[in-house]
């Protein structure tokens, strides 16, 4: 875990109607910081944008990670993908590289370890990353909405992906 | 001006579960805001800390604070730089026996800086 500051840092970015989740990964199965920041207020955008910046400040990350909305069938709102669109720019600006993944790139990965839906992907994710596991929400039921800490998962399984793809051979697959 | 991870506190705190007030009672603190302190590097941890940390989560402290270690390296490396100046013309074995010891620890800084 000693590694070079700020190198090989990874962070991938979720942000949802009521703020945003994010995971920072020094390797595979190595979390360093992750959490559910809440937004609230009519800026949320910029909100979101200035909480990101202060994660770029504070950890320099070489890797970003968010989701690809451009692909056919995302269900993102106009709002998230204009953000998205802005943390591309946050990114490029700070020299830190952009990966995108679709859900149904994530789908396709997790669906080898049993995980389809999100709770599915969130289950097997806590039981590769123990550290995760008390943070794991409840089976949502049809009429709930959606756990808060279901987001961070998402985030988490965004990077699980880009780290798969980094490492893959070298003793990071999925179980 | 790179920040990166000067403190890997957090880290393992939140790996296992922890809370902040959990982790100052284990540490010995009166309150949580001291872990957090520890934690964003506002307050250097005292050595009886950095052993409480290490027989809590099983890490070193140079793995534990990596900025703090690389400060007192860089101080203490220019200290040994001074040291040796001084007793580079010694000829006594006291002379060569620091000398040794100098150049270990040069050399175990070098090696560090490479890994």
């Amino acid at each position: 875990m000693n590694t070079k500051r700020g190198e090989n840092l990874v962070l991938s970015l979720y942000p949802t109607s009521r703020g945003f989740a994010f995971a920072l990964f020094e390797g595979p199965e190595s979390p360093v910081d992750w959490g559910v920041k809440d937004i609230k207020g009519r800026k949320k955008n910029s909100d979101t944008l200035d909480a990101i910046q202060k994660l770029f400040e504070q950890y320099e990350p070489e890797v970003v990670v968010i989701e690809n909305t451009d692909v056919k069938g995302s269900r993102r709102s106009a709002r998230i993908r204009r953000l998205y669109r802005s943390i591309a720019h946050l990114a490029a600006t700070r020299n830190a590289e952009l990966q995108r993944y679709s859900r149904q790139e994530i789908r396709a990965t997790f669906g080898a370890v049993g995980g389809t839906t999100k709770y599915e992907i969130a289950r097997a994710i806590a039981r590769q990353i123990p550290a995760f596991a008390p943070r794991l929400p409840r089976l949502r039921k049809l009429w709930m909405s959606e756990d808060p800490r279901q987001s961070l998962f998402d985030a988490v399984a965004l990077a699980v992906l880009y780290l798969q793809s980094a490492f893959s051979g070298r003793g990071c697959e999925l179980e | 001006m790179k920040q990166g991870i000067g403190c890997y506190l957090r880290t393992h705190r939140r790996l296992w579960a922890l809370k902040e007030k959990e982790l100052a009672f284990l540490l010995g603190y009166q309150s949580a805001s001291q872990v957090s302190r520890l934690e964003k590097s506002k307050r250097t941890p005292k050595l009886r800390v950095a052993i409480a940390c290490q027989v809590i989560f099983g890490i070193p402290p140079a793995t534990l604070f990596p900025n703090l270690y690389e400060k007192v390296e860089k101080d203490t490396m220019t200290r040994i730089y001074q040291f040796y100046q001084g007793i580079e013309h010694g000829s006594t074995s006291s002379d060569l026996r620091k000398r040794e010891l100098c150049e270990v620890a040069l050399k175990r800084a070098v090696e560090g800086s490479k890994q």
